[in-house]
């Protein structure tokens, strides 16, 4: 039985590894910087100020933004896998991410740069799309109460397709030296950001992730279908929809801030079940510990593997999760789990 | 002195899907409401009153779409009728609210997909919903599903996800769920349907047990007249969604009624062990056409 002693106990060392992984990442980049020298500058004690500032200014914002992005994307995936009862769900599949890419992308030709109101407001119109998009998938594939896999999996992909040439279109009517960085934006990075979208994500991750949270058990009913949860209690449509939005808004905050980062959302959740069974009050924060320790070691991964230069973390993410998703497609969809 | 009132009272019920424009089955409720647009949609139960007493062990037969498993639909409340009165120990079933519902019936659906691979034990811990707990389960809630699938005879499957049990497994693990619920009233939706004799066998002996021993009022719904019959001490015969005959499994289930209901000739002998009635199909001969 999954008590609360359990939940606080597996979170707690999820955490402790994200930590353990986090100062490592501070550790490594174009020039390393000894673990003594981090754990001054992070103290606040006396160090050169180009150490400290790179640790401080440059590495820790990176960090705390992708294990935010990181734990984000795989709580919504998580959400979205259970709202679906379907374990190939996750933003970047629904084409969720793509309506949230779409409205971060207005934001920013809008202009929604350089203060906190801004940095709020791109997330708000980044919410706005992803919340635009979930909308249209669920439509489009749902008939009769059901949502048959095929059908799923293809309205998400033409919802994706549909956005992103949205989104071509919108950056090729934009004059380009509008553009700014949107170009390698869309590539996904937790590039030189800050300490005011982590403040944000962190804010708003808490009241999306806690809002799942709250309905982790209602959520584990669901998997027995709708009807058989009605049968024993739970308000069906009420949790749908609250999960809908609050997942939604986790992964408007995140491609807000980082750009699309694929397969994080669905590979984490997953691998998460298969070790730890697929109760939702244990699958969601070690969902949230683990996607977020996964970001961060992509992350480092894609500052380190051709230094100085680096890759979008997107790309390492996708060659993580692209063969686990087809392994998931061999397996899972022929035992007919949808 | 006034009876205490049936645990379960239904009382002129009409139902259709959707847009419910009733052809032939509606006519008797007045004034149902017609939706303009709609093609004629028949209701699917019409005008069903009956009731069921505390204790009772009530099986509900009747051809296909008859509105039996529509039936159970609206005793869980899944469904609301456009027309007629539900009621839950005399108090209405809207009353009661979908949690307090769930305490009072549980249904043991004919199959159940589960999307993710849960073990039996956190299924029947799903039971404890409606009980309450907002995010966990306590101590209380594990002990007494477990007593339920000692009930049901699946203890010692507690850690086995559900999608790797066989079919009399399944079924009686889906029971266990239900019992976890603690109900008044256990709903069951064709319990014996893809079980082999053997596990039928074991089923009725089961929904005995829990009657007889346990208390526990039972309706259930099957294909099977002889199961049925055998099982039930009073038996309602839905008919194209409306009551055609509701009593004692011999008063319902002889030969005129049931060739009147189904369609096609039957036999009717008597069990050599219990006396009640067997209904045998009269298969079409060689030259006979159909």
């Amino acid at each position: 039985m999954i008590t609360r002693r359990r939940v606080a106990v597996a979170t707690v060392g999820a955490l402790v590894a994200l930590v353990a992984v986090g100062m490592v990442a501070l550790l490594l980049g174009a020039a390393p910087i000894r673990f003594g020298d981090v754990a001054r500058a992070l103290t606040g004690r006396a160090i050169p100020e180009t150490t400290a500032s790179i640790v401080l200014s440059l590495r820790l914002p990176r960090v705390l933004l992708g294990a935010l992005a990181g734990a984000g994307l795989a709580v919504a995936g998580a959400a979205f896998q259970a709202l679906t009862r379907n374990p190939l769900a996750d933003p970047a599949v629904l084409g969720v991410a793509s309506g949230a890419a779409l409205g971060a992308v207005v934001g920013q030709i809008v202009g929604f740069e350089g203060t906190l109101l801004a940095t709020i407001g791109l997330s708000a119109v980044s919410f706005a799309g992803a919340l635009l998009a979930a909308t249209a998938v669920y439509l489009i594939a749902t008939s009769d109460g059901r949502m048959p896999i095929q059908t799923l999996l293809l309205a998400g992909v033409i919802t994706g397709l549909f956005f992103s040439s949205a989104i071509t279109l919108v950056i090729s009517l934009v004059d380009a030296s509008r553009l700014g960085g949107i170009l390698h934006w869309l590539m996904g990075s937790l590039g030189t950001l800050g300490y005011r979208p982590v403040a944000v994500m962190a804010l708003g991750g808490a009241v999306g992730g806690g809002v799942i949270y709250a309905e982790a058990r209602a959520l584990n009913l669901l998997a027995l279908g709708e009807e058989a949860a009605r049968q024993l209690g739970v308000d069906a449509e009420r949790v749908k929809r609250v999960v809908f939005v609050a997942a939604s808004l986790l992964t408007g905050l995140v491609v807000a801030h980082t750009g699309p980062i694929g397969f994080v959302g669905l590979v984490v959740p997953h691998a998460v079940r298969l070790s730890v069974g697929p109760d939702n009050r244990l699958l969601i924060p070690l969902s949230a510990g683990t996607g977020a320790t996964f970001l961060v070691v992509a992350d480092t991964l894609a500052r380190l593997v051709v230094r100085p230069a680096e890759l979008p973390v997107g790309v390492i993410t996708a060659f993580f999760g692209a063969p686990f998703f087809i392994y998931l497609l061999r397996t899972r969809l022929r035992q007919g789990l949808a | 002195m006034s009876a205490a009132p049936p645990l379960l009272s239904v009382r002129a019920v009409c139902f259709g899907y959707g847009g419910y424009e009733g052809r032939e089955a509606s006519e008797p409720c007045p004034g149902a409401r017609r939706r303009r647009g709609e093609a004629g949609r028949p209701f699917r139960l019409a005008d069903v009153s009956f009731e069921v007493a505390a204790g009772e062990l009530f099986g509900v037969v009747g051809p296909n779409s008859a509105g039996k498993t529509t039936l159970i639909r609206l005793i869980s409340g899944i469904h609301a009728p456009q027309r007629g009165d539900l009621r839950l120990g005399g108090e209405p079933l809207a009353a009661l609210g979908r949690r307090g519902l769930a305490r009072q019936v549980a249904v043991v659906p004919q199959t159940l997909a589960v999307a993710f691979p849960f073990a039996v034990e956190e299924l029947c811990l799903m039971g404890r919903y409606p009980h309450g707990g907002r995010l966990f389960e306590g101590a209380a809630d594990l002990e007494r599903a477990r007593h339920a699938m000692q009930l049901a005879g699946v203890l010692e499957l507690a850690h086995e996800p559900i999608d790797s049990l066989a079919g009399g497994e399944r079924q009686r693990a889906l029971l266990a769920r239900a019992l976890a619920q603690e109900p008044r009233l256990l709903l069951l939706d064709e319990p014996t349907n893809h079980l082999d004799l053997r596990h039928q066998r074991e089923m009725a002996g089961l929904l005995r047990q829990l009657n007889r021993e346990r208390g526990t009022t039972i309706l259930f719904v099957s294909h099977d007249l002889t199961f049925a019959g055998e099982l039930a001490d009073r038996l309602l015969l839905l008919v194209g969604g409306r009551v055609a005959k509701v009593g004692a499994p011999s008063a319902v289930l002889d030969e005129l009624t049931l060739e009147a209901a189904y369609g096609c000739p039957v036999t009717v002998e008597k069990s050599p062990d219990s006396g009640r009635p067997v209904v045998l199909v009269r298969w079409p001969g060689p030259r006979e056409r159909q």
